[in-house]
């Protein structure tokens, strides 16, 4: 049950219109069963896979407090969860599976549906109570829901526990709440089908056949699946938080204008907040803190651990090693060079020096998303080695958009043309289309251009999944 | 109300496009002789201004690329809406033809359509996904909104300027300036020790729907293969046992399937982007040689 599929609306009519009428005191019992209903639509291994790990969390936790060995015990499990379902499922229960005479559908296990997600939110609930900052849950069904809170299973945002489990008691439904919701909603597909969808075959032909392509072809390309991604995830997150609101919580911010950030640590101030803020707290922090005698060096060391962790939580593949590197060596560069920017921030116009940033920002991310997104490190170095040869070819527009549509060149042109514009128009007003989308009051204007566009230019057909799914 | 107004825009723009076959033929009269139907191999390969010149009789090409029978059936039944029968119909069909994994329903050529019974019968059968929406407003083309866009357009261009012919008049479009297009080679790749053609159910039923409503108008119907690049054979196992099967169905109809079998150009590159598909030079000879095969049928008869 994808969250632009038809069955899924009608799920979210339902859940909404039932979960509004209903006492506030019995609203946690029905989500968590929505919650379970939806993750077992998905497939039965993983509405398994979140009953087993909320039990595990939640027995652990009435007993963690104070105790290091349980401690380290039990977030190492959950640790390890990740890694095996992430990493090692393929090999390892493909292996067992192979050899032994249990019949189990070994694909769907190793995609259990949030369980990277879900996990990394029992670490920080165990951190929490082990370090008595906060004191366990007694409900189960509470616990449950926290975990498999429907909006942000597929793709989080990773909430703290003292960020999602005081709202259980408080969900107050209001007309604006629902209002708010439907609009950020409405975003999040407009996002989702408008852009990311209709960018997704030209990326996808570019990247698979790379050598068939000019330089100037692939770095455009690259370009597009860093924006790709963005309306994709960021998409999916205005979604998540719409159907949260509309259920009365409010979920984190994944995203806050990233392709204006100015230098990489901003970026990453901005992109993927939820996690980022997960991993400084939980990373980042203790390693810096404990090597704070290495003074720079600790930051660089704490943000080469942070990458290190990142990596295994996306999946441990070679290409995502190389992604977390260049990000490692960005952030260390601005680390050492933060002075002498300052310094020349001072002499020069702030207007140029910031869209000077931006820019460097913006291809440092896209020549690193080259890693994240290709199959194999060697298609990865093919592309860029790509990027600096045949640059400027005669006819590049046309060998740019072809893969963009099956048809005549004219239909082609039309689509790569229009997915421009619409993009463009976006980022340009993506501010203010931002600021109507968590707008309490109804706007008709918006609503009506929203559906008008999903309408005529959304991709309706191609069913393409969320990116971050695969996490 | 937007949307239902926007689609009633639609309908009427996409019914304007020259260039869409499905529109046109159901607005033009072609009253064509001779008929020549299929996917992308009779259309890029069959000129009608060439085979005109050798049979004496009206041609018109109203195959389409990427098609496949449900496709080409649907716009047979819209020209036989509008056109008296022709007296041949040349349909091509290779054993590529029935297997799903070549050519597809372009759900999208036959949007503004829905509404019409066969239409909608054949749409919910090919493409259920696409068909269970159709009654709401404007879904109809918000579906394969990225096909469509372009269409509806290009039709309000057409309306606002009169334009009464498409851009290839006869329906026969030119093939594509490549030399050779690699898919032999790929395909050698993925299938190092040949492929096993599939046989479709559902492909034999709307190739058997074809012949039938092609029979009921009173028209002659002839199946036909162009040459296919020798050196691909090899890599194709069951060729001889698909085509005996399409000649089993054939014989039900008791029409003729003609295989150009003893072409020279089959045996270079030279005339061919494709296994299937002539180049430029490769479909000329071809026309000729089909048109001389229906010069003699006529004259016989």
């Amino acid at each position: 049950m994808n969250f632009n599929s038809s069955v899924f609306f009608l799920f979210l009519f339902i859940v909404v219109l039932v979960n509004w009428l209903l006492p506030q005191r019995s609203r946690f019992w029905f989500l968590a069963g929505a919650s379970l209903f939806f993750i077992g639509w998905h497939n039965i291994e993983s509405f398994f896979a979140v009953i087993l790990f909320s039990l595990f969390n939640y027995f652990i936790a009435k007993r963690v407090s104070g105790k290091r060995a349980l401690y380290i015990s039990s977030v190492s499990i959950n640790a390890a969860a990740i890694l095996l379902f992430n990493f090692f499922s393929e090999s390892i229960f493909g292996f067992i599976f192979s050899v032994s005479s249990v019949s189990f559908h070994v694909e769907k296990f190793i995609i259990a549906l949030g369980l990277s997600f879900y996990s990394l939110q029992n670490i920080s609930y165990l951190t929490e109570v082990y370090y008595k900052r906060m004191r366990p849950e007694k409900n189960i069904f509470r616990f449950t829901l926290y975990n498999s809170f429907f909006p942000k299973i597929i793709s989080g945002p990773v909430m703290f526990p003292k960020e999602f489990l005081p709202q259980i008691d408080n969900t107050v439904v209001t007309k604006e709440k629902l209002v708010s919701g439907f609009q950020r909603l409405l975003l999040g597909l407009l996002k989702k089908m408008v852009i990311a969808d209709r960018l997704a075959p030209a990326v996808s032909s570019i990247f698979d056949h790379s050598n068939e392509y000019s330089g100037l072809t692939t770095l455009v390309a690259s370009y597009l699946f860093t924006i790709q991604l963005y309306f994709d995830f960021s998409g999916y997150t205005d979604m998540a938080l719409g159907i949260g609101r509309m259920l009365g919580y409010e979920l984190k911010e994944n995203f806050n204008l990233p392709f204006r950030s100015a230098s990489v640590s901003d970026y990453w101030r901005r992109w993927h907040i939820s996690l980022i803020s997960w991993f400084t707290t939980y990373v980042f922090y203790p390693v810096a803190y404990r090597l704070r005698s290495l003074k720079k060096m600790a930051a660089v060391i704490g943000l080469s651990l942070t990458f290190f962790v990142s990596v295994i939580w996306h999946g441990i593949g070679i290409t995502f090693f190389a992604w977390a590197i260049c990000h490692a060596i960005y952030l260390s560069i601005e680390v050492f060079t933060k002075r002498y920017r300052q310094d020349l921030s001072e002499k020069i116009n702030d207007k140029l020096f910031k869209c000077v940033g931006v820019f460097i920002v913006f291809n440092a991310v896209c020549f690193s998303n080259i890693f994240f997104r290709s199959d194999s490190i060697g298609r990865a170095f093919e592309l860029i080695k790509n990027e600096f040869s045949d640059f400027i070819p005669g006819d590049w527009l046309r060998d740019f958009i072809a893969p963009l549509a099956v048809g005549g060149h004219q239909l082609d042109k039309f689509n790569f043309f229009s997915t421009i514009i619409l993009l463009l128009v976006f980022l340009l007003f993506e501010r203010k289309i931002n600021r109507i989308s968590e707008s309490v009051s109804f706007n008709v204007k918006y609503v009506v251009a929203c559906i008008l566009l999903i309408m005529t230019f959304g991709i309706f057909d191609s069913g393409t999944r969320f990116i971050y799914m695969q996490f | 109300m937007v949307l239902f107004g926007l689609e009633k825009l639609y309908d009427f723009a996409l019914r304007q496009n020259c260039n869409l076959k499905a529109a046109y033929v159901q607005k033009a009269k072609i009253d064509a002789d001779v008929l020549i139907h299929g996917p992308c191999e009779p259309f890029w390969m069959i000129a009608p201004a060439a085979l005109d010149k050798i049979t004496g009789m009206k041609s018109y090409n109203l195959a389409l690329s990427h098609s496949d029978f449900a496709d080409n059936y649907l716009h047979l039944y819209f020209y036989l809406k509008n056109n008296k029968a022709p007296k041949y119909l040349f349909y091509y069909v290779t054993p590529e033809s029935m297997d799903p994994q070549y050519n597809v329903f372009n759900t999208y050529h036959f949007a503004a359509f829905v509404g019409d019974p066969v239409v909608d019968t054949v749409l919910n059968e090919c493409d259920p996904a696409y068909y269970k929406w159709v009654r709401l407003p404007f879904m109809k083309y918000a579906y394969y909104s990225n096909k469509i866009n372009f269409e509806a357009l290009q039709g309000m261009k057409h309306f606002i300027a009169g334009r009464k012919l498409p851009h290839f008049a006869d329906g026969y479009e030119p093939p594509f300036e490549v030399k050779w297009d690699n898919h032999l080679e790929e395909f050698i790749d993925l299938y190092p020790h040949g492929y096993l053609f599939e046989w479709n159910a559902l492909r034999e039923k709307y190739f058997r729907k074809l012949i039938e409503l092609a029979q009921q108008k009173g028209t002659e119907v002839w199946l036909f293969e162009s040459p296919v690049l020798k050196e691909a054979l090899p890599y194709q196992p069951n060729r001889k046992e698909i085509i005996r099967k399409i000649r089993q169905v054939a014989d039900d109809y008791k029409i003729n399937f003609v295989q150009f079998e003893g072409m020279k150009i089959a045996e270079s590159r030279e005339y061919y982007m494709s296994t299937l598909n002539t180049n430029l030079k490769g479909s000329r000879i071809f026309t000729d040689s089909l048109g001389h095969f229906i010069k003699n049928l006529n004259v016989n008869k």
